[in-house]
């Protein structure tokens, strides 16, 4: 067939995927009507190596070229035919096309698409974590616009942005999914990444004598110590115990567990939150102790004599906000004595009292 | 001194006796001897106070007697002696620990550690002895002489001094904590401890006691002799109960004697001994 003047009628059909694109050129040539199509327009692809093909239907001789090295086809092809696109794994982090032109005599070119998509992936660093890390962003290499998503569940994870907070998530490991969809939801690309979080362990001090602030490391939890006396790191105390000597303040300390995580203990005050209430004072066979705060537990009361010798230790439970106990006199001589109330190891308050006998 | 004694007896043997009596007519003598001598008061520690060094140290012997000779060859004697004992014993490392409660009545095993604990022993022994005395002469003026037999020993002073450094501290299991260089509960470290005591001994240790040695007559009536001595104790002198368990020292105001911590104590004694005697009967 000879290839003449004519007219070019160009017919396009844009239809959904999965369905069916057309394209089809029609001319005429000495009179004799010639033909061909070529389907789909375009085919999707994923980003690893492989091959697609589209249908030609054609009454004529045609010709197959691709402008991509990575795409290659089958070059030629008579009437009804198949062409074959073979392309290679997109390595990229964009989506790529490589325009196929299928030439015939009179119907001219038909382009046709194959667009590969890009690979995605995501990663995150310095995991596992410390409950006390601030918040870790994703490094994400591809498009972004997806959605975030951790299974199992208890991971704090921003879907929009993929960050995550290791503070409020729950111990343990996660594989962290980044979802895209393309073609307006009809293709998904996903991307996969571990995370792991340590568990909080957070130290809990105690205080003997009155002096001593103990940060307990049962079962060895604990490798090293840094103890505060109120916001301000002490120098030099990096034991597991400090020797306080009585000096007033709010005391905590900053255990480094065995996975280096650093967590803060509990507060410890020493010097007393304020003045308990002691009626009646002086007092001859009893008096009364009372004072309100919202620390219960296992409460002691120490009485110290003017030599500074404690002379009785009494052990009650607090149970409730208002605390109130009456204590005898039987057990302590005449004198003056200073009155300290540890609740819960928290030492609290401070009074006096005058025994007359 | 040996030669000089042995010239002796040769130039006396030349005398004349007036009254006609010979060395064998006399039965009845009484003598003092003594000498140096070489004691060891021997501990045999529990394993806590175990490779204690013990070293001997010089002292002396001293006693007067009296006795009866039956014949030419054998007798008997008795007196009283003093005899002190004194050893040194050091021990390089020492590390224990008990169980016990604090002023809170928290429970708590307190640790101690020593080292360079170093202790001396002297006990002075008033002896009873009761002796068999045999004599084999050589000649007129010369012989040789064992006595053995057994020594009451009585203990009259017995002391110690001991020192050392130590280290007191506190494991807390309810902390998983060990404290130390607290001014509580004596958690101190390196303290220099010093204690003196007396010794507590039996009353009464039967003691084997042995010497040997030449004896030269210089005249009827006065014998010197020369030799050496070995005495042993024959039992435990120790008066203590073992603690179970021994704890050499818990705070730093308190240190025991080794002895407190042995499961046996004996005690020996060797040296030279130098007697004079005179037969008066």
């Amino acid at each position: 067939m000879k290839a003449n003047l004519g007219k070019f009628l160009i017919i396009a059909f844009l239809f959904p995927a999965n369905t069916m694109f057309l394209f089809s050129q029609e001319s005429l040539s000495k009179g004799i009507k010639c033909h061909m199509t070529v389907t789909p327009l375009n085919q999707d692809v994923s980003s690893a190596s492989g091959t697609t093909s589209f249908d030609v239907v054609a009454d004529i001789d045609w010709t197959v070229t691709s402008d991509q090295t990575w795409c290659t086809v089958t070059p030629s092809g008579t009437g009804n035919g198949t062409i074959t696109a073979t392309y290679q794994a997109n390595t990229g982090f964009v989506p790529r096309v490589a325009t196929i032109t299928v030439t015939g005599p009179v119907v001219g070119d038909i382009l046709v698409t194959v667009t590969q998509d890009e690979i995605i992936s995501i990663s995150y660093s310095g995991y596992p974590w410390c409950p006390s890390e601030g918040v870790k962003d994703v490094s994400l290499s591809g498009s972004s616009g997806g959605t975030f998503s951790a299974q199992p569940e208890g991971l704090d994870i921003n879907p929009v942005t993929g960050a995550i907070t290791p503070g409020t998530s729950i111990a343990g490991s996660y594989t962290v999914k980044y979802t895209l969809e393309k073609s307006e939801g009809k293709r998904v690309l996903e991307a996969f990444a571990e995370v792991s979080i340590y568990p909080a362990v957070i130290p809990q001090i105690h205080i003997k004598w009155d002096d001593v602030l103990i940060c307990s490391n049962v079962g060895n939890l604990f490798t090293a110590y840094q103890w505060f006396k109120g916001p301000e790191p002490i120098t030099g105390a990096t034991d597991q115990f400090y020797l306080s000597n009585k000096v007033p303040g709010v005391y905590t300390v900053m255990a480094t567990d065995n996975n280096g995580c650093n967590a803060l203990s509990n507060e410890i005050s020493l010097g007393g939150k304020g003045s308990l209430l002691v009626y009646p004072n002086p007092a001859t066979s009893s008096f009364r102790i009372s004072f309100n705060d919202v620390q219960i537990g296992k409460t002691r009361i120490r009485f110290i004599n003017s030599s500074g010798v404690e002379v009785m230790n009494h052990m009650t439970e607090k149970s409730d906000l208002k605390f109130s106990e009456e204590i005898t006199t039987a057990r302590l001589d005449k004198g003056f004595y200073v009155i300290h109330v540890v609740v819960s190891d928290v030492y609290l308050y401070t009074g006096t009292i005058m025994v007359l006998k | 001194m040996f030669f000089i004694l042995l010239l002796l007896p040769q130039a006396n043997l030349q005398s004349q006796d007036v009254s006609g009596k010979t060395p064998e007519t006399y039965h009845w003598f009484i003598g003092i001897k003594g000498g140096p001598a070489l004691t060891n008061i021997k501990i045999d520690g529990t394993d806590v106070i175990s490779g204690i060094e013990i070293t001997r140290k010089n002292s002396y012997s001293l006693s007067v007697e009296a006795g009866y000779f039956f014949s030419r060859y054998i007798g008997i004697s008795s007196g009283i002696g003093l005899s002190p004992y004194s050893s040194r014993f050091f021990l390089e490392t020492y590390s224990n620990s008990l169980d016990t409660i604090d002023s809170e009545s928290e429970e708590y095993e307190r640790r101690i550690s020593g080292r360079d604990i170093d202790e001396t022993q002297k006990i002075h022994f008033l002896e009873i002895p009761l002796m068999l005395n045999l004599q084999l002469p050589f000649g007129k003026a010369i012989g040789f002489y064992v006595q053995g037999g057994i020594n009451l020993a009585i203990p009259v002073s017995r002391n110690y001094s001991s020192s050392g450094i130590f280290t007191y501290t506190g494991y807390y299991p309810a902390y998983n904590v060990l404290l130390h260089d607290i001014p509580y509960e004596g958690f101190k470290s390196n303290v220099d401890v010093e204690k003196t005591g007396d010794l507590k001994v039996k009353t009464f240790i039967p003691e084997l006691a042995a010497s040997g040695g030449f004896y030269f007559r210089t005249d009827k009536q006065f014998q010197i002799a020369i030799g050496a001595f070995y005495k042993k104790m024959l039992s435990d002198i120790s008066a203590y109960t073992l603690p179970d368990p021994f704890h050499l020292s818990t705070h730093e105001n308190q240190l025991r004697s080794f002895m407190e911590g042995s499961e046996k104590t004996t005690a020996c004694s060797m040296g030279l001994l130098v007697s004079m005697r005179f037969f008066i009967k």
